[in-house]
């Protein structure tokens, strides 16, 4: 393990000249070409010319004293479910190789706007439907901490990109967790926004009332300059909320003596011992400095997992239905209508993919529509207005996941122990309320995280109280050596 | 193909979700399709004993809509029946306008 700069500091050096952007990418690159064959965390990569041609454009305006954005230089990698029309957007499924979309989504535009320089298109499990990058048509991801484990998922391209030092910051999406167990297995940082607070204009639709393109970085500080960014009023999303601008970066670390933690007994219970240990190990620590831990129990939470993958289902089967052989590269060969859809469909999609899809036709059927969606909406009515009254009282604390990570197909096979995964992760995204992932140590060399759930738009808090365990545990801007 | 007794329902499915199926993922379908909508009818349970109906928040009392398109808005006051407790009943999701 090493540390190297955050993001920020980086801009700083280059606009102070300590740091040159071309020398900078050159690094990247080097990080790329030494871990790509073991990872594979990207799908897709720009050429190593127009990166360097980019690099070197930054750098001279720099030296003139040109004006430039606020992640001048930076290098960005970008989850391959979010649009981008000079690389191609596959959402790691083989219905839509080789898609270039013909715009870019409004987080892209905003990165571009700013100076960054996006490097790829990061892998992911296909249409981002699972918890460990292995379901992807484009081979699964390893965790660069060990090979022979997954990165978690389904951002777990964007999250190796960063741990091996192949990005700086990256945008993964959420939505059960995406991003957050990804971080929690890879020691880098993830930010679920408040449901709304990031337009999903560009974002591959699979569940729409729960996800949310998420800021990924190996700093909380990096994900604060990230979600400024790209946050805030997009007129091209309907649920994008009335922000104008956000002012996470500034927030101040937080006094521990100040903190109100609420500890939930459903999203602690459960996890392995080494996880559960090194959770109780800083809230242990925060007490001792002064914060006030508060326990509760809400039992709605033992429904969370079977509401969210119900809502999901019924989600990803209406989302995907657009996948009919017409607009999108593969197509069926039959002359018959129906035989085409279908052949396009067979050919395209994967097995967990195909799964979901029926569980969510089954969900929303005439006669099991009652028993199964119309129940799940009501259900997350609930929990939403319990975490809502609870977030508005204290912070909630809870791990990332109950396992660490496992080893690449030893859950794969089994699709309910792959769901079991987000059990800690999906009641965010459920109350459509902000989370925040982060490291906290190591278990041998496997990364351990913490999760911070907040209020609606509370997403400052996190990065308050993220910056405060940053400096209890020394975990800030850690790659793999 | 006889080791799944649900494939007639699976056909069923694929034939909604238009998807087509080998054999051998018909089998491996059918046998996880039925175990997870097992898992999943907790909620369906859970549902019926806390007896809510599937209300939802009126979103401007929130303040977080952009105001530029307003008079496209429904206003809401206007539409008692449509609203309770400060929710929206919304009734293809099961809620219920109680009539007069």
């Amino acid at each position: 393990m090493r540390k190297v700069k955050q993001s920020w500091e980086l801009v700083e050096d280059f606009m102070n000249g300590i740091e040159d952007p071309v020398e900078h990418i050159y690094r990247v690159l080097d990080s790329i070409n030494r871990w790509e064959s073991m990872v594979n965390a990207y799908i897709s990569l720009e050429s190593p010319d127009i990166l360097i041609e980019k690099a070197e454009e930054i750098s001279r305006r720099i030296r003139r004293g040109e004006r430039v954005g606020r992640l001048v230089g930076l290098i960005v990698s970008v989850k391959d479910n979010i649009c981008t029309s000079f690389l191609p957007t596959t959402a790691a499924s083989k219905i839509l190789d080789p898609y270039i979309p013909p715009y870019d989504a409004t987080v892209v535009e905003r990165l571009l706007r700013e100076d960054a320089i996006i490097v790829g298109k990061t892998n992911l499990d296909e249409f981002a439907m699972g918890s460990t990058t292995e379901l992807s048509s484009f081979g699964p991801t390893r965790n660069p901490w060990d090979l022979d484990r997954v990165p978690g998922g389904s951002s777990g391209g964007s999250a190796a990109s960063l741990s091996y030092g192949g990005a700086d910051l990256s945008l993964g999406s959420d939505t059960g967790g995406s991003a957050r167990l990804p971080a929690a297995y890879t020691a880098t940082v993830g930010l679920k926004p408040t449901y709304g607070l990031v337009s999903r204009y560009g974002l591959i639709p699979y569940g729409n009332s729960l996800e949310q393109i998420s800021p990924m970085a190996r700093s909380v500080k990096d994900v604060a300059l990230l979600l400024d960014i790209i946050g805030g009023f997009d007129p091209l999303d309907a649920t994008s909320l009335n922000v104008d601008s956000l002012n996470t970066f500034n927030s101040i670390k937080a006094d521990a003596r100040d903190l109100k933690i609420c500890i939930l007994k459903e999203m602690v219970e459960g996890a392995d011992s080494p996880i559960n240990s090194m959770f109780w190990k800083i809230i242990e620590k925060l007490e001792s400095e002064g914060a006030n831990i508060e326990y509760y129990s809400l039992p709605i939470l033992s429904k969370a997992l079977p509401t969210y993958y119900t809502i999901a289902f019924a989600e990803a089967a209406s989302n995907l239905a657009r996948y009919a052989g017409i607009f999108y590269p593969t197509k069926g060969s039959s002359s018959s209508w129906e035989e085409y859809i279908g052949e396009s469909r067979f050919k395209g999609f994967g097995r967990e993919v195909k799964r979901r899809i029926m569980l969510g036709v089954y969900a929303l059927s005439e006669g099991y529509r009652d028993e199964y969606y119309v129940a799940a909406t009501k259900v997350r009515r609930v929990i939403r207005d319990e975490i809502v009254k609870l977030t508005s009282k204290c912070i909630i604390a809870s791990q990332v996941s109950p396992i660490l990570p496992p080893r690449l197909g030893e859950r794969i096979d089994d699709p309910l122990k792959l769901y079991y995964m987000d059990m800690y992760t999906v009641v965010a995204n459920l109350a459509g309320v902000p989370a925040l992932a982060q490291p906290i140590g190591f278990h041998g060399d496997l990364p351990i995280g913490i999760q911070w759930i907040g209020g609606p738009l509370e997403e400052s808090k996190l990065i308050s109280i993220g910056l405060l365990i940053e400096d209890i545990t020394g975990l800030r801007g850690v790659i793999v050596d | 193909m006889s080791e799944c007794r649900h494939l007639d329902l699976i056909d069923k499915l694929a034939d909604l979700a238009k998807i087509t199926l080998s054999d051998e993922e018909k089998l491996n379908l059918c046998r996880d399709i039925v175990r997870i909508a097992e898992y999943l009818r907790a909620v369906g349970e859970a549902a019926r004993d806390l007896n809510v109906d599937p209300l939802y928040y009126v979103w401007d009392k929130w303040g977080f809509l952009r105001d530029y398109n307003r008079d496209r808005f429904i206003i809401i006051s206007n539409l008692p029946t449509k609203v309770k407790d400060g929710y929206v009943i919304v009734p293809w999701r099961g809620g219920k306008i109680e009539e007069g």
